[in-house]
């Protein structure tokens, strides 16, 4: 056994004993021991230093520049008016978000291939059923973000396999996606019967799923 | 001389501190998928997006999100790399630099997929889960270096 590994063997060895560890090798040995470890470790150059200072401020600057994120797409902010919008609607015709004007709305930004838009049907389908006949308007935006290219056809398609039946409109030259900030699916903002926002939108699926949107709907009545 | 002219002691402080950033990358992004469903973090447009891929089927696997299974791999290199700086040349039978190249090429590899999941099939880009893959291709890339490096101290 080397000497270095010495007092690490009789702790190993003899863990509850209370044993001199400081009786067993010299002053002498202890220094020598010292150096043989220190130069066993690799050698940190002045130029590694500097080198390594600079790639982790770089790093460093950049995960707080993404986490901060000061490009992310800005939508309306709570208490501002939702941009109005007439976009094409899967049963036909045109539909524009004013003529809700007077209801609250329940708005979800989705994508007809988005899996976690599908995961998300049956909470809304659920939801409209309690609260569409309280007053809450429903209406669905179709992005076109992943998958194949989304038509009017597809989305009539999506509406009758998940039994939604509020409107759906397809945005396909993406105004709404720009006037609302729209950067994933599904966006879900609630409006007030004047068309304001009301609070922060869902993005992504809310954490406490039905219970979080009927909380949001039921402020959207009380308002 | 390890790198073209770094030591082998730069190299691994360098795998040091790649790791400790893939740890806190790595921890922010498991941070995120448990504590903050319904807000947008990392989001630059419907392609790079963290939330899409988030709201993916692909963030977890069997329960346990990716970004946990990153801090643990992270968590494995820089260990590592603080044994090889401490000196140690071995663990057991297995040179540390060997283990060190080993789970970084299984990082990098579990990084290649989740990426090409990411263009291929989430059709969006988490670009802290890509700053990850990059620190793992870094770790790769040097302890590549340190491999084919002679031990200078030892």
């Amino acid at each position: 056994m080397k000497i270095e590994n010495l007092e690490r063997h009789v702790k190993n060895q003899h863990p509850r004993e209370q044993v001199d560890l400081g009786g067993l090798i010299t002053e002498a040995e202890r220094r020598e021991i010292s150096k043989t470890k220190a130069a066993a470790r690799p050698p940190i150059t002045p130029r590694g230093k500097r080198i390594v200072a600079v790639v982790a401020i770089a790093i460093a600057l950049l995960l707080v520049l993404v986490i901060l994120n000061p490009f992310r797409p800005v939508g309306p902010d709570p208490g501002q008016l939702a941009p109005d919008f007439s976009l094409a609607s899967s049963t036909g015709g045109t539909f524009t978000l004013s003529a809700y004007r007077g209801f609250p709305i329940l708005l979800e930004f989705m994508d007809v291939d988005c899996p976690a838009c599908l995961a998300e049907a049956p909470i809304l389908v659920s939801l409209y059923d309690n609260y569409s006949v309280r007053g809450v308007r429903f209406v669905a935006v179709d992005v076109n973000f992943v998958g194949q290219a989304d038509t009017l056809a597809r989305l009539e398609q999506y509406r009758q396999d998940e039994g939604a039946e509020w409107v759906h409109v397809l945005d396909s030259n993406r105004f709404a996606v720009n006037a609302y900030g729209i950067g994933s699916t599904p966006t879900t903002f609630f409006l007030d019967r004047n068309g304001v926002v009301l609070r922060d939108p869902f993005i992504g699926r809310a954490n406490g799923g039905y219970a979080d949107y009927a909380a949001a709907l039921e402020e959207a009545l009380g308002a | 001389m390890a790198g073209a002219s770094l030591s082998r002691g730069d190299l691994l402080l360098l795998v040091v501190v790649l790791g400790a950033f893939g740890i806190a990358d790595s921890a922010y992004l498991a941070f995120q998928f448990y504590e903050a469903p319904g807000k947008s973090w990392c989001d630059l447009s419907d392609y790079f997006s963290c939330t899409a891929v988030r709201e993916s089927p692909y963030a977890s696997f069997a329960g346990i999100p990716t970004a946990v299974v990153g801090v643990v791999g992270f968590g494995i290199l820089l260990s590592l790399a603080i044994l090889a700086l401490r000196g140690r040349e071995e663990i057991g039978p297995v040179r540390v630099t060997d283990a060190l190249l080993a789970f970084a090429i299984l990082g990098a590899l579990a990084g290649t997929v989740l990426t090409l999941i990411e263009i291929f099939v989430i059709q969006a880009i988490c670009i802290l889960c890509v700053i990850g893959f990059a620190l793992d291709l870094g770790i790769l890339g040097l302890a590549l270096l340190l491999r084919a490096a002679p031990a200078e101290g030892a």
